[in-house]
């Protein structure tokens, strides 16, 4: 394709009329925010691709739907979030987030201290393990919000529940968190 | 931003989260299939109305089986005259109640249940490596929510008589099916040593089926088109 690239509302434009080359940039654009809340939410690997091939598959399907000239992202997002619900709820159980390996080994680099890093290392041990505690819904707001990092708004649409919601969801979780990072 | 909030931020740089995987090219290859399915779908519930219209206006044609379509584990089958049945509470032929960790368990796959407001079902069914169901809303208009495993293997029979309605019903993105009206029976079937069996026969409410991958559903109770619809898309979602 020659001339500058479509941006997103051309692309959702496009594939709402059929055009599977269109939707297969919107698929390559948004699968990492994609996959990345699929796994937030259903706490693991398997379940999270599954949800986020569903999602996406369920949205093309859905595109006659799609409000023209509104965001794709947290449109697309709300599809993939219930996907990764369902599978979470069959798998029935709950997600448990994890630090990866290198993250979880406190460092050795000279700046900053040793002592800070370990001190980092274990308020941050602390603070994930406060976050797998948290309540379902609060724990999910603080996911999209803070680890996905979308804004109130997006996080409200996502999960299809007013902002206020999303707010007092945030400030409720903020509050418990404050009590193991203080 | 707070200091704790932008610890949040920090930290959701060091969660270990799965590299993305490449799903374009497999998500373009599943909507290239599903159109090309949906599309026969179509046809196919064209062509099944107008033969069956046709068939019926034609004596000679009214005795044979016309030869519906299916959707999912459940083949629909319209006929003249319907089989030998009886009234049977919606759980007739599926077997003793069990807990759902052991219907779960026998039927081979996990169910996919709404969200309940009060307290969720205790009793669910199953037949082993196919079917699941439990009773979603009880009292004397029960619901039945019923899920089978597999794509063709013709787990469930609904057969029509002429003045049942058989009409194309949306649920979410999936198509389905909302039968109606006059009198149908179901039939369960079970294949031992690659002989299917006939489990049972009953005459059964109205039906909303519908199908994601290979999982069919099937809701059965006292309920109309849209209410039927209301109630599988909060399974769905």
């Amino acid at each position: 394709m020659e001339g500058r690239p479509l941006d997103e509302s051309q692309l959702v434009e496009r594939a709402r009329r059929g055009d599977h080359e269109a939707y297969g940039e919107l698929v390559h654009a948004y699968q990492a925010i994609a996959f990345r809340t699929a796994f937030l939410v259903a706490g693991g690997a398997t379940e999270a691709e599954e949800a986020t091939q569903e999602g996406f598959v369920k949205a093309w399907r859905a595109l006659g739907r799609f409000r023209a000239g509104a965001p794709f992202k947290p449109w697309l997002l709300r599809i993939v979030t219930n996907e990764a619900h369902n599978r979470r709820r069959s798998a029935g159980r709950r997600a448990q987030l994890a630090l990866r390996a290198a993250a979880a080994e406190p460092s050795g680099d000279a700046a900053p201290s040793p002592e800070a890093s370990v001190l980092d290392a274990e308020r941050r041990d602390h603070l994930l393990a406060a976050v797998n505690e948290l309540p379902d819904d609060q724990r999910i707001v603080v996911s999209l919000r803070y680890f996905v990092g979308l804004s109130e708004e997006e996080v409200a649409e996502t999960l299809g529940i007013a902002q206020g919601t999303v707010k007092s969801r945030t400030s409720r979780a903020l509050e418990r968190l404050r009590e193991t990072y203080d | 931003m707070t200091e704790l909030e932008q610890a949040l931020v920090s930290l959701g740089r060091e969660l270990d989260v799965p590299p993305t995987p490449n799903l374009a090219g497999t998500v373009r290859a599943r909507i290239a299939r599903r159109r090309a399915a949906r599309r026969l779908f179509v046809v196919a519930f064209a062509v099944a109305v107008v033969g069956a219209g046709i068939a019926m206006a034609v004596p000679d044609a009214r005795s044979a089986i016309l030869r519906f379509f299916g959707i999912g584990s459940v083949k629909i089958e319209r006929v003249d005259t319907l089989p030998a049945s009886r009234h049977a509470p919606v759980t007739a032929g599926l077997g003793p109640a069990r807990t759902r960790a052991e219907a779960e368990q026998i039927a081979g796959f996990r169910m996919v249940l709404p969200g309940f407001k009060s307290a969720p079902p205790l009793r669910y069914y199953a037949i082993r490596g196919a079917l699941i169901a439990t009773v979603i809303r009880s009292g004397p208009t029960p619901v039945l929510l019923t899920e089978l495993k597999g794509e063709q293997t013709w787990l469930s029979k609904k057969l029509v008589d002429p003045n049942t309605r058989v009409e194309p019903a949306r649920v979410d993105v999936y198509d389905g099916l909302f039968l109606s009206g006059g009198r149908h029976v179901l039939l369960y079937q079970s294949a031992r040593n690659g002989e299917i069996r006939q489990v049972t026969t009953r005459f059964a409410g109205n039906v909303l089926l519908w199908s994601d991958g290979n999982l069919t559903y099937r809701l059965e109770g006292r309920l109309s088109r849209d209410e039927a619809i209301r109630l599988a898309n909060l399974i769905t979602r």
